[in-house]
């Protein structure tokens, strides 16, 4: 009798103990499985369902401190839309179906990520500051019997830290229908960079505003382009053309360095680059006479957009620091002629000039900027063929400047440098 | 876009179990909390972890910030500094996207090895590969963990080489914010300026200090007495880690070296074999050198270290008939006043 007492009672205690032994080791293994939650973002629907296959003796009660992420749980889901990014802590309150009134915690993240466009903050520049700049400037015009639009937009990597835009555009009616648009980049590094791309653009200008110069332009052009010319008097004409748009970017230089002079700092600090035509419009077709210096292109699309020509030599490194400025004398060598092109044609339906604000987004390499696919591309997002509805109508075009002022703002993820671009039409 | 890669090859051997290995937990977890609020690095940053012991493995491969969900660090037996360094080579091979005509390529990725100890294996050659192939093509920083480790070796191939010893709870804190702020900083610059190359963060001497690779350096042998016990109850492993110290002798001006127990911790199993090196180790530690005693961590056994006739080490309810979970044979296990030599891991 008492025998069989103790043995069934010892039985009874072991496998009590064994059973424990179970709760206890399944408990601890779901403690410390390593969850993967999928990242959240604020503001967007989130749902996530935990995966209990291997657990299939624990059971979920609530999830503690679920209420600050602006979630709900139920059903091992826990889903909603975030309001707020950050890292929060979640307890997973669990039991053993085998040992329901004893609750235990496991504890997990969730990372909620902010919409990227809410990080970047937009701090006004200082119009205090030396050079102060305002941070948008756009313009609508003529541009011989063309029109002209440009927009130039800080980027959000100045704005987010306050800082100017450092690129810049002028536009000219010069006389004997003549015209000019200049666009530079200030480097990032250079501290006086926004005054570098003011003064380039508008110093190339004002030499071009000039009767005298734009006289000895226009006989070279007429004895390359009427006909009567010789081969030899062809490129001596070329020659002189050349010469004189020479002087006009050595003029640029000079006057930088001068400004470097009187301001007490190095020309260095002026680092911009430069692009620059010059057109009109003969009997025989326009005439575009183009310029660059470091890697903003200038393009020039045929009237049914089946060809598209970049007019000048891009000075690309093989990393991001390879550019070359307008303020450095290296430029002013043998190979200066490079970098002029003289171009002639009847008729064309754009010529694009912009920085690479633009262009690294839209056409990511260089070598994209002559693919007209591309630039079909680009024009179909003119048209309002992105996400914002951002349109800029070139028929309607009473409003084009603010159109596309608002269409350069565009969001493009790591590509937030200052953009401009200027579109004939 | 470019991107803007950065590894982190961490030193997952024994010795970095416990407290070590949680803080680079939760400070990987900080890192990606304040990058996430970074607008530069929350678009350009990817981030991948590789954990070397005997064996390497990659923890995380190369994520994006957004999607990047911090991982479970594991551990394993040994230092293999080589297969560390290989299995970064494959991975910088694999991920980072080179400039062409057609295509812009990443920005130059940035490494940190973090380390604790000496490598137990010769990392020669996987060093002459990364210094013809790969140092130039990266920016490396090397975080010696305490002074245990090779400031020439860690050196040899890396542009900066720091010491952080001062490895309480705040001062990792602030070290990991370091780590934040130079990615930080890098990434601004590299999307603002298009500067290659990395903007380390002004570095608190207090914390972290820079070495002289070429400077002289003694080795204390042997900081760490690493057990690897299997719970009875359970049969799952767990690491018991005694650090170094120091007890007044008899002998005036003569101290005595022992080992005191630092704590007893559970291991991913899997992990661990899988990183461990498969060299078959005989090293041995005298019980009388290791001190203090602590409970299982899986079953709660108020013995952590029993031996077993087999060399197997494990956990024990008390005096009396047991069974060794290694060798399966059941035996009448006692105290014993007397030393003897016990296995331990490589470290």
């Amino acid at each position: 009798m008492m025998g069989k007492f103790f043995r069934k009672s010892a039985a009874e205690s072991k496998s009590k103990t064994m059973e424990q032994a179970v709760v206890f080791k399944e408990k601890e293994e779901f403690k410390d499985a390593h969850w993967i939650l999928k990242n959240a973002s604020a503001k967007q629907f989130y749902e996530f369902t935990f995966d209990m296959e291997d657990f299939p003796n624990i059971k979920i009660q609530n999830i503690g401190n679920i209420e600050e992420t602006g979630l709900t749980f139920e059903n091992n889901t826990i889903s909603g839309i975030p309001v707020t990014n950050n890292m929060y802590h979640l307890d997973i309150q669990f039991y053993h179906i085998h040992d329901q009134h004893q609750m235990e915690t496991k504890k997990i993240q969730l990372f909620v990520n902010a919409d990227p466009k809410d990080l970047w903050k937009n701090i006004p520049s200082d119009t205090n500051a030396a050079f102060y700049k305002p941070e948008e400037d756009s313009l609508k015009g003529s541009f011989s019997d063309k029109k002209i639009v440009v927009a130039s937009k800080r980027g959000r990597s100045h704005a987010h830290e306050g800082k100017f835009r450092e690129d810049d555009f002028a536009v000219n009616r010069l006389s004997d229908g003549w015209n000019i648009i200049a666009v530079s980049d200030g480097a990032g590094s250079a501290k006086a960079a926004r005054e570098g791309s003011r003064l380039a653009t508008e110093t190339i200008n004002r030499f071009f505003n000039s009767k005298e110069t734009l006289n000895q332009i226009e006989n070279n052009v007429s004895m390359l382009y009427n006909g009567q010319s010789f081969v030899e008097n062809e490129s001596e004409s070329k020659q002189n053309i050349i010469n004189i748009l020479s002087e006009g970017v050595l003029h640029v230089y000079q006057t930088l360095e001068k400004t470097a002079v009187e301001n007490d700092f190095s020309v260095n600090d002026l680092h911009a680059t430069l692009i620059f035509i010059l057109l009109k419009k003969y009997s025989f077709g326009y005439v575009v006479l183009s310029f660059g210096v470091g890697d903003c292109p200038i393009n020039l699309i045929n009237t049914d957009f089946s060809e598209v020509k970049l007019l000048n030599r891009m000075d690309v490194g093989e990393f991001g620091g390879g550019t070359r400025f307008i303020t450095m004398k290296e430029i002013f060598n043998d190979t200066i002629a490079s970098r002029f092109q003289i171009t002639c044609v009847e008729d064309f339906s754009y010529l694009v000039l912009m920085t690479d604000g633009i262009y690294d987004p839209k056409f990511t390499t260089e070598n994209k900027l002559e693919d007209t696919e591309n630039w079909k591309a680009l024009f179909e997002d003119l048209a309002g063929n992105n996400d914002d509805r951002a349109k800029v109508d070139f028929i309607n075009d009473e409003k084009i400047d603010e159109e596309l002022l608002i269409w350069s703002d565009f969001w493009s993820r790591g590509n937030h440098d200052d953009r401009t671009l200027a579109i004939i039409y | 876009m470019r991107r803007l890669p950065i590894y982190f090859l961490v030193d997952v051997s024994e010795s970095m179990v416990g407290e070590p290995i949680e803080q680079v937990q939760e400070g990987i977890a900080n890192i990606i909390r304040e990058l996430k609020k970074d607008p530069y690095s929350l678009e350009t940053v990817y981030i991948s972890v590789i954990g070397f012991a005997g064996e390497a493995e990659i923890i995380t491969p190369m994520q994006d910030i957004i999607s990047f969900y911090p991982p479970k660090i594991p551990v394993g037996s040994g230092t293999s500094l080589s297969q560390g360094l290989i299995k970064l080579m494959d991975c910088i091979d694999r991920d980072i996207v080179k400039t062409t005509y057609e295509r812009k390529g990443d920005w130059k990725p940035i490494v940190f090895l973090f380390t604790d100890g000496v490598p137990t294996d010769d990392a020669t050659k996987a060093i002459e590969r990364w210094n013809n192939k790969y140092n130039g093509k990266s920016n490396t920083i090397a975080v010696s963990i305490g002074e245990n480790t090779n400031y020439k070796l860690l050196g040899s191939l890396a542009d900066h080489v720091l010491l952080f010893n001062n490895s309480d709870e705040n001062s990792y804190k602030e070290f990991f914010k370091w780590v934040t702020d130079s990615i930080k900083t890098t990434s601004q610059s590299v999307t603002e300026a298009k500067k290659e190359g990395i903007n380390l963060s002004k570095i608190d001497s207090m914390i972290l200090e820079k070495v002289d690779p070429e400077m002289e350096q003694r080795f204390p042998d042997n900081n760490f007495v690493v057990l690897n016990g299997k719970c009875q109850e359970t049969e799952k492993l767990y690491l018991m880690k005694f650090k170094k110290a120091f007890a007044e002798s008899s002998i005036p001006g003569m101290a005595t070296r022992y080992y005191r127990l630092d704590g007893a911790y559970k291991i991913d199993e899997k992990a661990y074999y899988r990183l461990s090196s498969h060299q078959k180790t005989y090293l041995k530690i005298n019980i009388e050198e290791l001190d203090g005693g602590t409970s299982c961590p899986h079953c709660a056994n108020p013995i952590a270290l029993a031996t077993c006739s087999c060399g197997g080490i494990h956990c024990l309810r008390g005096e009396g008939y047991s069974k060794c979970p290694w060798c399966g044979t059941s035996d009448y296990y006692g105290f014993s006043g007397g030393g003897f030599d016990i296995n331990r891991t490589l470290g």
